[in-house]
């Protein structure tokens, strides 16, 4: 009876390579989503969709209006002249791309955390366990809901991205739906592997539904 | 069951989804909600930067030399007409007599005088105050060739030479009034206007310092001296024919050698003028006051001409009218001669018509002419009635005799002056510009006046340009007949010429291409200056709005047009042959047409009196004065024309021709647009 509670309430003893494997897998997993916004942003956009930003200064400032200061600054100078010199129109449409580039960088950068976020915290709660197999469960179900849950979320920002920005875009081509969205779904793609392949010990097996490194 | 209870729940937050995304979707903030998509097909050509437009440096003829200090020179006819002199030593007329008289415009009986002197004598008070020259302006020629002979230039400078000859001519400097009373006197022998006359030598009563080549005084005087000593009276006719030459006559000097910088009065006795039009080595004809005046560059100087005809009494002997040398001449006015009585009741002078131009900047002429009206309306001495009363003198004209009745001084004036048009520019106030058809708008405050104009469009755009019309200077009217035509070119162009991939080493052309860049695709636009083809085409002027407004327009199909910019010049060039002269009656009333058969037929009159008088004896009753009042009358094998129009000023018509001939324009810009025409899709458009 000694025998078995010590058993219980001994840590599970992780090696060092098991714990690079897990580390490894969460850096590529994590890495895909934001190398694929990366690319999209900085090396894709100049040669592919350039001057083709919409006044997205101008449309957050008018979804939230309580915000102002710098936002409402950034509109007011990406606002086309009405009657400007072609040097200034020139300024206002480079403008306009910095700005929705640094708009799309942080709706994405703030997602890609949250989803992060979000994995980890399923992860942490799934750590201890009297029952393997019980744990095993909860944790499939709990798994399952989370990544409905950042499936919602990423769509939710892509749709936002689309609405507030991507539909405003004349001329639309393949070029925008692939800088523009599947940094979203890819996000959500990394949850699950990261999940799937480096859940806790506990949890996971070889042949289990959570696989082991 | 767990995973029926998973269904379950996801089929619940799908429906609650889908339930929440709808309600957001309606109460959607407009700045999510989706727009028109337009097509882009091109990148925002707003980024085009077109170069600033050349100004536009067109000025109006220089409105004259600087105005400064009045200067005037008065150039006097001092031809023998003018002086009703006779010349002709064997002529059956008396050079003085009680019966004919000479002294022409500058007659003297008793303490009678002609108006001429009178008039003389308010030209020189019109100037006062400014320095005034007056010139001999007579038969007599100083050729380039006499001048250089006597080593008064060293070379053949055009304008040092026409100095010379005006010191020669000079016959006084700011003189009194009383100068004109030595040109009238009883007798004409050597008086101004005598040929060669003394008088001429007047180089040392004026002063050589007050001369324009004072250092030349003595050579000056020397060669003058010359020229009247070496003069025989006896061989006037010899000498004057080798002076006179169809294109010479006193008026033809003075426009020659004027002095642009001061105010010049020319007077003319219009019988002096021997032709005006000749033709040229080329067999072209030639004007001979409009060369003269062209070569001077009068008008391009933006000087005015004014032209006087003054009608004065006259009294004298004219051996000369318009190239017809009369043997014996036309007694024209003459002394009231009892010849039973043998008693002078006193002069008969006849009306005769003199010409006087006055040349200057238009200021001078505004101020000396105004003072001279002024002083001519005032004068009393003006406004009495001379000439023969109860039908003593009598003339015929057209085939029936004329009674002469009393007349007055008169005149009648003309300016001339090149003309000027209004500017029909798109600075000119009250100008409007728009698109009259087609899709697109105006696009204010920028250098140039521009058109925006949609390019996916079928149809046509038509740009109007409407100004008020002005009243345009010179008594012209604009009529639709006399509309010139518009003309549209290129000045520069902006347009599309090509793309390529936008990739890291794309290579921007050389020269002169902006390039705009969209997504994948790098377009340059090339400027392009000068002549190419262009889609517009001009639609021409119109007199618009009741004839208040002009109105140019011009037309492109739209599907010709490229994006980009097209900087287009409208213009139109008013001629000279679509600017006609106002009408000026009375040059047609007192013009006379002088044809070589009239010529001819009064110097068939002198020839016949020469051959019946050669040795002497009375004259017929029926040349007691202007070779009688018998229409149609035979004399030994000559039927008697008509009197000469000496009354009238033949040629005047000619002249006022030749005049506005001379300050006719080549051409004028009426209409000088510069505008740009901005085609780009509808979405960017101002």
């Amino acid at each position: 009876m000694a025998q078995k509670k010590t058993r219980r309430n001994a840590r599970l003893r992780l090696r060092a390579s098991n714990r690079f494997k897990v580390l490894l897998c969460y850096l590529i997993s994590f890495a895909v989503p934001l190398l694929w916004q990366w690319a999209g942003l900085w090396l894709f956009y100049p040669y592919k969709l350039a001057n083709t930003a919409p006044p997205i200064a101008d449309t957050v400032s008018a979804l939230w209006p309580g915000l102002s200061g710098s936002l409402a600054a950034m509109a007011q100078d990406a606002a086309l002249p009405l009657q400007g010199d072609p040097g200034r129109w020139i300024a206002v449409l480079q403008l306009r791309d910095r700005h929705w580039i640094l708009f799309l960088a942080v709706c994405f950068a703030a997602l890609w955390l949250l989803t992060i976020l979000l994995q980890l915290v399923w992860r942490f709660r799934c750590r201890k366990g009297i029952h393997a197999s019980r744990m095993a469960d909860r944790a499939r179900r709990s798994y399952r809901i989370n990544m409905l849950i950042l499936l919602v979320l990423n769509a939710a920002m892509a749709l936002f991205i689309y609405l507030a920005g991507v539909q405003h875009i004349p001329g639309r081509n393949l070029w925008d739906w692939l800088v523009y969205f599947p940094a979203y779904g890819l996000n959500v793609l990394a949850a699950a592997a990261v999940s799937r392949l480096a859940a806790p010990s506990v949890i996971s097996g070889k042949h289990a539904f959570f696989k082991r490194l | 069951m767990p995973n029926k209870r998973w269904l379950k729940c996801l089929v619940c937050i799908t429906l609650l989804l889908c339930l929440c995304g709808c309600s957001v979707m309606e109460n959607l903030p407009d700045a999510l909600k989706a727009g028109d998509q337009p097509a882009a097909l091109l990148p925002d050509l707003r980024q085009l930067s077109m170069p600033e437009p050349r100004p536009d440096t067109w000025q109006p003829a220089a409105p004259g030399a600087q105005v400064g200090a009045l200067q005037v020179d008065l150039w006097l006819d001092a031809s023998q007409v003018m002086g009703g002199i006779n010349p002709n030593p064997d002529s059956i007329y008396p050079h003085r007599s009680s019966r004919y008289r000479e002294g022409g415009f500058h007659y003297r009986y008793e303490g009678q005088t002609g108006w001429y002197e009178t008039l003389l004598r308010h030209l020189l008070a019109a100037g006062e105050g400014s320095r005034i020259r007056v010139l001999r302006n007579g038969n007599e020629q100083f050729t380039d060739e006499q001048l250089l002979a006597a080593g008064l230039a060293q070379s053949s400078d055009p304008e040092t030479l026409r100095s010379l000859r005006r010191d020669l001519l000079t016959y006084a400097v700011d003189p009194m009034p009383s100068l004109f009373n030595d040109f009238s006197a009883p007798g004409m022998d050597g008086s101004f206007y005598s040929l060669y006359t003394p008088k001429m030598d007047r180089i040392a009563a004026v002063g050589g310092q007050r001369l324009e080549n004072p250092a030349q005084a003595d050579a000056m005087a020397a060669l003058v001296q010359s020229a009247v000593t070496g003069y025989n009276p006896r061989r006037f006719e010899q000498t004057i024919s080798g002076l006179l030459t169809p294109a010479f006559s006193p008026l033809t000097t003075a426009l020659e050698n004027l002095d642009l910088n001061r105010l010049s009065v020319i007077t003319c006795d219009p019988l002096t003028l021997r032709r005006l039009s000749g033709t040229a080595e080329d067999g072209s004809p030639v004007g001979y006051v409009e060369t003269l005046l062209r070569q001077r560059g009068v008008f391009d100087r933006g000087m005015t001409v004014q032209l006087y005809a003054f009608q004065l009494d006259y009294m004298g002997q004219i051996h000369t009218i318009n190239g017809a040398d009369l043997r014996h001449p036309l007694i024209w006015g003459r002394l009231d001669y009892n010849a039973s009585t043998k008693k002078i009741a006193g002069a008969l002078p006849m009306p005769r018509t003199l010409l006087m131009l006055v040349v200057g900047t238009t200021a001078h002429v505004d101020a000396y002419t105004a003072a001279l009206e002024t002083r001519l309306a005032g004068d009393e001495s003006l406004k009495e009635l001379r000439g023969p009363q109860k039908g003593q003198l009598r003339y015929t004209k057209a085939g029936e005799a004329v009674t002469q009745e009393p007349f007055g001084f008169s005149w009648e004036t003309l300016r001339i002056t090149r003309h000027s048009v209004s500017r029909y520019t798109p600075a000119a106030a009250g100008m409007t510009l728009s698109l009259s058809e087609g899709e697109g708008s105006v696009v204010q405050e920028r250098s140039l006046p521009t058109v925006a104009v949609a390019q996916e469009q079928s149809g046509n755009c038509r740009i109007t340009l409407t100004w008020p019309l002005s009243e345009l200077d010179g008594g012209l009217t604009m009529s639709a007949a006399s509309l010139p035509d518009l003309q549209i070119s290129p000045v520069t162009t902006l347009l599309l010429t090509d793309t390529c991939q936008n990739a890291p080493d794309a290579v921007t052309p050389a020269g002169n291409v902006q390039t705009l860049t969209l997504r994948d695709t790098l377009y340059h636009f090339t400027l392009c200056e000068g002549e190419q083809p262009l889609p517009f085409t001009a639609d021409g002027l119109r007199i618009t709005g009741g004839g208040t407004e002009l109105t140019a327009s011009f037309t492109a199909p739209c599907a010709d047009l490229r994006p980009g910019y097209y900087r287009l010049l409208l213009h139109a060039d008013v001629t000279g042959e679509q600017l006609a002269w106002p009408d000026v009656p009375w040059t047609a009333q007192l013009n006379a047409n002088v044809t070589n058969q009239l010529i001819d037929s009064w110097q068939q009159v002198g020839e016949a009196l020469q051959k019946r008088h050669k040795n002497g004896g009375s004259v017929p009753n029926l040349f007691w004065h202007a070779w009688g009042d018998k229409p149609g009358y035979e004399y030994i094998g000559v039927t008697i024309p008509d009197c000469p129009p000496v009354y009238a000023a033949p040629r005047l018509s000619e002249l006022v021709t030749q005049l506005q001939d001379a300050a006719q324009i080549d051409s004028l810009p009426l209409v000088y647009a510069q505008l740009d025409v901005f085609v780009a899709p509808a979405a960017q458009l101002p």
